[in-house]
């Protein structure tokens, strides 16, 4: 059984902490034993944590942000699908300069935490993509697409009212509450921190029924739906 | 028209921001990115997004007033980013419909 908080953010979100960076969630994560490291539309700055946290899982990952800002998460086996689709969504971001002393920085960072750079696309605001848009884009790409925290602000359910028909299967819940809501919709639930901060990680975690020590095998371990959340 | 005026005639709940600005325009919708595309400078915006995102949409349209409906609350850090950037809340139990109509006759356009 391995440990798994699939929802972390780094520094280059908008909304996170700039101590999001690699040494500083090193230290934060000796519990667990997969991570998911995202940030609001892309993956760009996935890479230096993979580096800091080799003896970790490290899954690939992005919460993009719909049309009807739908939060909904891409989790792939490969960097390079995810970093593909980050690119994709650059065009379909608005189009204007982020101002990062007003809305929070967005930061690069290398692997000891140094900052290496910064992004001036609004990386915290819906992309022009209709949810089934987002859904197709990481699926074509090879990802796996979850709703992201669907009961909460930004959840599918919050937004839309109901589940859309979607090949979505797994589910992201923050609460008991969602959990149900989430099992009656037949979805795979899982349940992650969605850590802005450095306290916030591993305050909500799942087990994962498998031992191999690989992305593929946390990624088909989701998809099997050989998950335990803290309400079953 | 005044935002005092809009809101002593709308009996709205003043969250924070100045009172005496004028507002031109009215913009009733939740989508950010719909606001973003087709809200004029000088507009009072009515909605029951309450993130931070707002405040920036608010920002780059020249939006000067935000009516939030339906009783909902905005978060701490949109207030904070609100009075940083000189944007007026405002906050109703009234549905996003009810708002519009009564800004309408105002004449608000």
């Amino acid at each position: 059984m391995m440990k798994a908080d699939l929802h972390i953010h780094t520094c280059l979100s908008p909304c996170a902490d700039i101590t999001m960076t690699p040494d500083v969630i090193k230290e934060r994560t000796k519990k667990l034993d997969v991570l998911g490291i995202l940030d609001h539309n892309t993956s760009k700055n996935v890479k230096p944590f993979m580096k800091a946290l080799k003896d970790k899982v490290v899954v690939p990952a992005l919460e993009i942000q719909s049309v009807e800002d739908v939060h909904i998460l891409g989790f792939f086996e490969k960097l390079e699908d995810s970093l593909r689709v980050s690119e994709i969504l650059e065009n379909h971001l608005p189009n204007i300069v982020h101002d990062h002393e007003k809305f929070g920085y967005q930061l690069y960072v290398d692997e000891s935490g140094r900052f290496v750079g910064y992004e001036d696309k609004p990386l915290g605001f819906p992309t022009d993509l209709e949810l089934d848009e987002v859904v197709d884009l990481i699926l074509r790409r090879n990802g796996i697409p979850v709703f992201a925290h669907v009961e909460r602000k930004f959840g599918v359910l919050y937004q839309l009212g109901v589940f859309p028909k979607t090949p979505v299967r797994i589910a992201e819940v923050a609460s008991e509450e969602g959990y149900e809501l989430a099992k009656k919709g037949d979805f795979v639930v899982i349940t992650s921190s969605d850590a802005h901060t450095p306290e916030d990680i591993g305050r909500r975690t799942i087990w994962l029924e498998c031992d191999d020590k690989s992305v593929k095998s946390v990624l088909s371990c989701l998809l099997s739906g050989k998950v335990i959340t803290p309400w079953g | 028209m005044k935002l005092k005026e809009v809101m002593d005639e709308l009996k709205l709940e003043h969250v924070c921001g100045e009172l005496d600005r004028e507002v031109v325009h009215g913009y009733t919708c939740d989508l950010l990115s719909e606001v973003m595309g087709n809200a004029k400078p000088d507009t009072l915006w009515v909605t029951v997004q309450s993130h931070m995102n707002i405040i920036a949409v608010a920002t780059i349209t020249g939006i000067r007033g935000i009516i939030l409906c339906n009783g909902h609350d905005y978060d701490d850090q949109t207030i904070e980013k609100a009075k940083e950037e000189g944007i007026t809340l405002f906050k109703t139990q009234e549905n996003s419909f009810v708002v519009s109509g009564k800004l309408y006759a105002l004449g608000l356009k």
